[in-house]
């Protein structure tokens, strides 16, 4: 058997490339699939506040808080589709102001609605990440006062001026987080979330730069001027983008390329 | 399946010789061998990785198409300890008693015929000095000198229950496996200088961007490119056309060219054009895409072209020509011209949906590296390809079936226009590539990085 022969082995190649990249389409919608998601059995307990369009924690129950919510003045809060996510699994009860229970419809309506800084598409993309463990957050908003402390003595040589007005958590200061997602709007292509790689050691106290930070594209493609924009803004964190059809979340690199010179 | 066919299927598997049927098995191994080479940045993310903590990690091959009893396992566990652990991958009495133990040393040069096979990379780990660790060089018994000494303890599972030749099969499998591990490894340490300081997130997007090593073709292909560069081969294909006043005879969107020998040679080793067989033996006939013949007749300074009256076109004549042919013209030289310049190999790229496909040499050596896309900037893109997110994830799921990535020239014409060639000049070039990230596998690499063996 002559060694050359098994060179040209370029048929059988096929039988190793990678066949599942796509998404299974049977098995999306077959109960084995729905039979697989994991109901928690302990409850967590949180409080809507239509104000800040945030839901502030009242009871924690396991490990998950460590990646979800906010910290501010001892108190955690999370956002809508950190919210919805946890309902939806069942670790969470959510109740309005008055203490009556708030139904996941009614969670849904809210959503709908786009008036806490969150669209259903975010929602997606939030619980496509978060399932397989990856920590998101909220572009722009820092976990914990503590770490916009240390962040802020560099923050204010390049003057951002956006995290100085969440350093105090005054009501009408959380309500800026709100702000900064209320007016968007469709073609508009905004970095949405900061994402970490699933990381047992992470610290809302001292979290680190995200892996990448995800835009949304709503409408088409962004366009280079658009990334151009972007880039400039969040200069060195590597960027991507995202886009939800058909309840199916795809992820696209348009990174910069240095095509090298061959001699 | 039809009684029919199971007849005619049964008969030809019988008609096989057992010796085929074992080429096949084998050709599997060696196949494997090369896609786990593919693989190389994922053995050195593992052992990035494991400086810091003990991990496992599980591949399971895919069964072989005519063996389908046939398996092969292999488990890692690394651990810094120099090889003093008796029992790494807690195995039970009875599997300890199975098993054999054979200690791999990187630095060993003893070959055998499976690393023949395999392809060896050539280190000389007794003249190897790493610049940036200054690890090495690795004399004998260097394993007692240094410190730390990483172990990859490899457990190799093979089961191949087969009367008459199984047992055959199992060893060699074992020595391929051996072979295999050998060369990865000291490939891993070899290119240290490489991948040293790197983080795991940088990484993972090289591998997801596919700036990977290129994929060349076969053995010595990538020695036969160094050898013989593409700048070199381009120039003496100039020179050569040069010196035989060559003509190309312009015909709707080709330019026809007859050349001698020698131009034939140069023309395909720099891989412009298609030869067209005809009938004639002493000269060659090729046939040129407009982009190249306006490269070797604009920027090369080679060709003349003649006009079907026979009169030899000006750059100006050839440029407005080729615009009434193809109104974004302009926007698809530049594209082409960019890369050429930088001493790709660019070929035409309508069979995969895209305008071009660049390779690092000849397309013969090596595997196509990115489909390119020539867009023009500002807010009309003349094609309008990629407008919506349907055309973005079309093409690049097509580049992923041919491995490659798809890169995108966006070209700006500053305002100049395109009356005239002389404006290509002051057009800019940036160069952005499309990957699609899959959050599935880059959490899984990491989730198996981060197990913690209990």
């Amino acid at each position: 058997m002559d060694a050359e022969d098994w060179e040209s082995c370029s048929d059988n190649e096929v039988y190793f490339q990678d066949t599942n990249k796509d998404d299974d389409e049977e098995n999306y919608y077959s109960s084995a699939f729905l039979s697989k998601l994991q109901f928690r059995k302990d409850i967590s307990k949180a409080r809507w506040i239509d104000d800040l369009a945030m839901a502030e924690v009242v009871e924690k129950r396991g490990k998950m808080w460590v990646t979800m919510g906010i910290s501010r003045s001892g108190k955690t809060y999370c956002s809508i589709e950190e919210t919805l996510f946890l309902i939806e699994i069942g670790a969470l009860h959510l109740l309005d102001e008055k203490g009556k229970c708030i139904s996941l419809m009614e969670v849904y309506e809210k959503l709908s609605v786009e008036k806490s800084g969150c669209c259903w598409e975010l929602f997606e993309v939030y619980k496509h990440l978060k399932s397989l463990g990856y920590v998101v957050g909220r572009h722009g908003i820092p976990w914990s006062v503590k770490s916009v402390k240390t962040i802020s003595q560099t923050c204010s040589l390049q003057g951002c001026e956006e995290k100085k007005e969440l350093l105090e958590m005054e009501p009408k200061d959380k309500s800026s987080i709100v702000e900064l997602f209320a007016s968007m709007q469709i073609n508009e292509v905004n970095p949405a979330f900061d994402v970490y790689l699933p990381n047992s050691k992470f610290r809302k106290s001292s979290p680190g730069a995200p892996s990448f930070v995800l835009c949304l594209s709503r409408g088409n493609p962004p366009s280079r001027v658009e990334i151009e924009a972007i880039e400039t803004k969040h200069g060195g964190i590597p960027l991507k983008f995202c886009h939800v059809e058909n309840g199916r979340v795809s992820f696209f690199s348009f990174d910069k390329a240095e095509l090298a010179v061959l001699p | 399946m039809g009684m029919k066919v199971w007849k005619s299927w049964i008969t030809d598997l019988f008609k096989m010789k057992i010796l085929e049927k074992v080429n096949i098995l084998l050709k599997f191994i060696v196949c494997r061998a090369k896609h786990q080479f593919g693989l190389h940045l994922l053995h050195q993310k593992m052992l990035l990785s494991c400086k810091r903590k003990h991990g496992m990690h599980t591949q399971d091959v895919k069964q072989c198409p005519y063996f389908t009893k046939f398996s092969l396992t292999v488990e890692t566990v690394h651990r810094a300890d120099n090889g003093t652990s008796e029992n790494a991958h807690g195995l039970n009495e009875e599997q300890l008693a199975a098993r054999q133990v054979e200690t791999i040393d990187i630095a060993s040069v003893a070959t055998d015929y499976w690393t023949y096979a395999i392809g060896s990379s050539n280190f000389d780990f007794s003249k190897f000095k790493s610049a940036k660790t200054g690890r090495g060089p690795l004399s004998d018994g260097w394993q007692d000198k240094c410190h730390p000494v990483m172990t990859a303890y490899k457990l190799v599972t093979v089961d191949a229950p087969y009367w008459g030749f199984g047992y055959r099969v199992e060893q060699a499998l074992l020595a391929g496996e051996r072979a295999l591990f050998l060369e990865s490894h000291r490939n891993c340490f070899g290119w240290i200088d490489e991948w040293f300081g790197m983080t795991m997130q940088q990484i993972r997007e090289l591998e997801q961007k596919g700036l990977m090593k290129p994929r060349w073709k076969g053995k010595g292909s990538e020695a036969k490119a160094i050898a013989d560069p593409m700048s070199k081969i381009v120039s003496q294909l100039q020179s050569s056309l040069m010196q035989s006043e060559a003509r190309g005879l312009l015909s709707s969107c080709s330019v026809l060219v007859e050349v001698d020998a020698e131009v034939a040679d140069l023309l395909n080793r720099a891989c412009f054009g298609r030869p067209r067989i005809t009938a004639e033996k002493e000269k060659q006939w090729f046939q040129l895409d407009m982009e190249e013949a306006f490269y070797l007749g604009f920027s090369l300074k080679c060709l003349e072209v003649v006009s079907k009256d026979g009169c030899t076109m000006s750059d100006e004549e050839l440029w407005e020509y080729m615009k009434s042919k193809k109104e974004v013209f302009p926007i698809s030289y530049k594209a082409y011209s960019h890369l050429r310049n930088k001493n790709w190999v660019v070929r035409s790229g309508l069979q995969c949906g895209v305008d071009l496909v660049a390779y690092r040499h000849h397309p013969a050596l090596v595997h196509s590296e990115y489909a390119v896309l020539a867009l023009s900037e500002g807010e009309n893109d003349l094609n309008g390809r990629l407008s919506v997110w349907s055309d973005v994830h079309c093409t690049v799921r097509l580049c992923g079936s041919v491995a490659e990535t798809l890169l995108i020239l966006n070209v700006n014409d500053k305002g100049q226009g395109a009356i005239s060639p002389s404006c290509l000049e002051h057009y800019t070039v940036e160069e952005r590539t499309i990957t699609r990230w899959n959050p599935e596998q880059s959490r899984e690499n990491q989730g198996v990085l981060e197990n913690q063996t209990k």
